[in-house]
């Protein structure tokens, strides 16, 4: 038993000698909220305005905010301003294959918290419901949804619960969905009537019956067994 | 806080109805503690493989790994055939030897192998209490998801969490463990078939995906980790998880040999699904949203704002179950350790019955210490936490290992090498810092090995009744020789 003494012992010595150093926690930017409203007019035609609030003291480049837009389905921004306190700021784009990146000129006096707005106009084709968003390259912290995105499209459409963000309950020509940060695009599809049968609901309930039926199958093939081997004994 | 959808709420409740349900009706017939801790070594193929992937995958699998390739992309998949090469060295040779000793628990091996109830207690008291640690670690993670779907404070979700795990683990020990681990590898595995492909469809299409990700930055699917660190980490797993020793308890629980390579065959097809799944998740998850301020985040983001609710609510299912999976065969296997080899050697003469009834008390014990952890973390937590699966690696690797397939491993080589495994990696870790960045279980294991072969050739060699069980010609089971008594 001397050897589990000095073995414990010698474990102990390790771990109670030894202090946990932490990364000093250095001031960064962060998203500290947005809110973004679209409006669609129901025929491809979208209307966009984000507005941003950036906390935090550290350093931008060059004075500059990256922010991301994908250009999924080759969709670019028309009639785009940024604009803080009413004036329109400068901004350069590098574009990309499938995004392009916006560097957003800060006022010269800017420190700590800064807010601005993003407008912009889209155009898309029928049937497509994608609608691309500027992401600054900031994240927001903690894990409340500090993203709030408004969504509203003509009077005689219903937004689908197969849209992206997926819908809570079902809705009409009006959404609103509360996210930690901002997505890439969002994705509300809409149409004249409700569409149950979208591929969503379709998924979801093929695969909970399959889920159930391979245990339904598992429990009565192993009741079988069992009841077979009672048999032998 | 997240907004969530009513379904979340039913399936959620429904699974916790489904596993209590299946560990109550797995468990009903439990006589003995060969019956409790080893499911009357009657597990099958298919259901033993997904109990050893299920048991294998954590929280840290769906929310970690899953996160870490939402920060880094495609590269640290390659970590899992180190991994998998950890279980192909136990299905040819640890594995089916393990399952032909007849044992209940990983020290009792230990004990006949080597002859030495030191080296048993000793192995007893590691697995306790690094086990015990780390499921501090599962417990938050429970706590954080019912706190997320349901909005209680996370000690309370991680009560729940840890009470149904619980209850089924005491009422039907092993069998009801395997057999919701079964539910629950199905459920881990299943939901990515469709949450992929919704995934995917809301961010584009692969194509467009793998397009965006190499603009946004070109090591998400290029190379972010170089070889080095990748064989690191391959090593790392693949070190621990051929010789874990709750992963090895439930190669007692399967029927012969043959049913455990099938079962590690049928155990990597599940890990293979959800490898392959986590690293699509996670990278699908970064062109969605690009910048989430931790990646632990793109699961539940995944599940509740980007996947169908029923989906989603499967994905959350997953990640509780993959938690409650592990939690409940390290409960398992810690109790096990106070029951039969602890109090096995404090009191050699105990019947099954007292034994069983330790054991029980030991489950509940050892289900609630972690939780004091979880409230009020300590400094030392955390190092176990970090250390624990290389401490237990160092330790166990090369005495199971070689003690399997080498006679001329003697009592001394094997307690040379646990104690040097584990003074290796608390060295490498808290005194050298981890040189070259190389992780801490490559040098433990290393050294180990070296120090059993080395110490062996020198020190006199185990008793031939010990080497017996497992070298001889009628490889005379450690059940045949020690019958366990019926209650």
């Amino acid at each position: 038993m001397k050897n589990i003494y000095i073995f414990i012992c010698l474990v102990a010595f390790f771990f109670i000698s030894k202090e946990i150093a932490y990364a000093e926690d250095l001031p960064v930017k962060s998203l500290e909220k947005a809110d973004i409203e679209i409006s669609s007019d129901g025929t491809g035609g979208y209307s966009i305005t984000q507005k941003i609030q950036l906390s935090g003291e550290g350093p931008t480049q060059n004075n500059q905010v990256e922010h991301t837009l994908t250009r999924i389905n080759d969709i670019t921004p028309i009639n785009l301003q940024f604009i803080h306190n009413g004036e329109e700021l400068d901004y350069t784009v590098k574009e990309e294959n499938s995004l392009a990146r916006y560097f957003l000129q800060l006022p010269e006096e800017t420190k700590g918290s800064f807010e601005y707005q993003i407008q912009y106009e889209l155009k898309v084709e029928p049937g497509v419901f994608t609608t691309p968003l500027f992401v600054p390259i900031y994240p927001a912290e903690g894990q409340n949804n500090v993203v709030t995105i408004d969504f509203e499209t003509t009077q005689e459409n219903i937004i689908q619960r197969n849209s992206f963000p997926i819908l809570k309950k079902p809705e009409n020509n009006q959404v609103t969905s509360y996210l930690m940060n901002i997505p890439s695009h969002v994705n509300y599809i809409y149409g004249h009537e409700r569409n149950i049968l979208n591929s969503y609901n379709v998924i979801s309930w093929v695969s909970i019956f399959i889920l159930l039926g391979i245990i339904v199958i598992w429990i009565r093939s192993e009741l079988k067994n069992s009841r077979a081997i009672g048999g032998v004994n | 806080m997240f907004e969530i959808s009513p379904e979340f709420y039913y399936v959620i409740i429904g699974y916790f109805i489904l596993v209590l349900a299946v560990g109550w009706w797995a468990g009903k017939n439990n006589k003995t503690s060969e019956d409790h801790l080893v499911a009357g070594r009657s597990i099958g193929a298919l259901v033993g493989g997904a109990a050893l992937a299920a048991t294998q995958m954590s929280a840290g699998t769906f929310v970690g790994t899953m996160g870490v390739h939402y920060l880094t992309g495609a590269s640290y998949i390659w970590f899992w055939p180190g991994l998998w090469a950890g279980w192909l060295v136990a299905a040819i040779w640890i594995a089916p030897k393990f399952q032909k000793f007849n044992g209940v628990t990983v020290p009792e091996f230990v004990e006949a192998r080597y002859n030495t109830k030191v080296g048993k207690i000793i192995a007893a008291i590691l697995i306790i209490i690094a086990y015990s640690v780390y499921l501090i670690a599962q417990y938050v993670a429970g706590g954080i998801v019912m706190q997320t779907v349901f909005g209680i404070p996370m000690i309370w979700g991680a009560v729940i969490t840890i009470g149904i795990t619980m209850v089924y683990t005491l009422k039907g020990g092993m069998k009801a463990t395997a057999y919701s681990d079964f539910v629950q590898a199905l459920i881990m595995a299943g939901c990515f078939f469709a949450a992929i492909p919704l995934l995917f469809s809301q961010a584009g299409g692969f194509n467009f995906v793998g397009n965006f990700l190499t603009d946004l930055d070109s090591t998400i699917t290029g190379w972010h980790y170089g070889a080095k660190e990748l064989i690191g980490f391959g090593a790392a797993f693949g070190f621990s998880m051929a010789i874990a020793p709750y992963e090895l308890a439930r190669i007692y629980t399967l029927r012969d040999a043959k049913t455990v390579r099938l079962a590690i065959g049928f155990s990597l097809i599940f890990q293979m699904v959800v490898a392959i799944s986590v690293t699509l998740g996670g990278m699908g998850m970064r062109s969605l949203f690009p910048v989430l301020q931790t990646g632990d985040s793109a699961s539940s983001i995944m599940a509740i704002n980007v996947l169908p609710p029923i989906v989603g609510a499967l994905l959350m299912v997953a990640i509780l179950a993959s938690i409650m999976s592990t939690v409940s065969g390290v409960m398992i296997v810690s109790s096990s350790g106070i029951s039969h080899d602890i109090f096995g050697v404090l009191k050699p003469n105990a019947t099954d019955r007292q034994k069983m009834m330790v054991n029980r008390v030991a489950v509940i014990i050892l289900a609630f210490i972690p939780l004091i952890f979880a409230i009020r973390p300590f400094d030392m937590v955390q190092f176990i936490v970090m250390a624990q699966a290389s401490l237990v690696a160092s330790f166990f690797f090369a005495i199971v290992l070689f003690g399997l397939n080498w006679r001329r491993a003697s009592k001394a080589g094997a307690m040379a090498a646990m104690i040097g495994g584990v003074i290796t990696v608390l060295i490498w870790l808290f005194v050298l810092d981890k040189p070259y960045n190389i992780n801490e279980v490559i040098p433990g294991v290393l050294i180990s090995t070296i120090l059993l072969i080395i110490v062996s050739y020198f020190t006199k060699p185990v008793p031939e009744e010990n080497l017996e069980t497992f070298f001889g010609k009628n490889h005379i089971s450690n059940v045949n020789k020690h019958p366990i008594k019926n209650v």
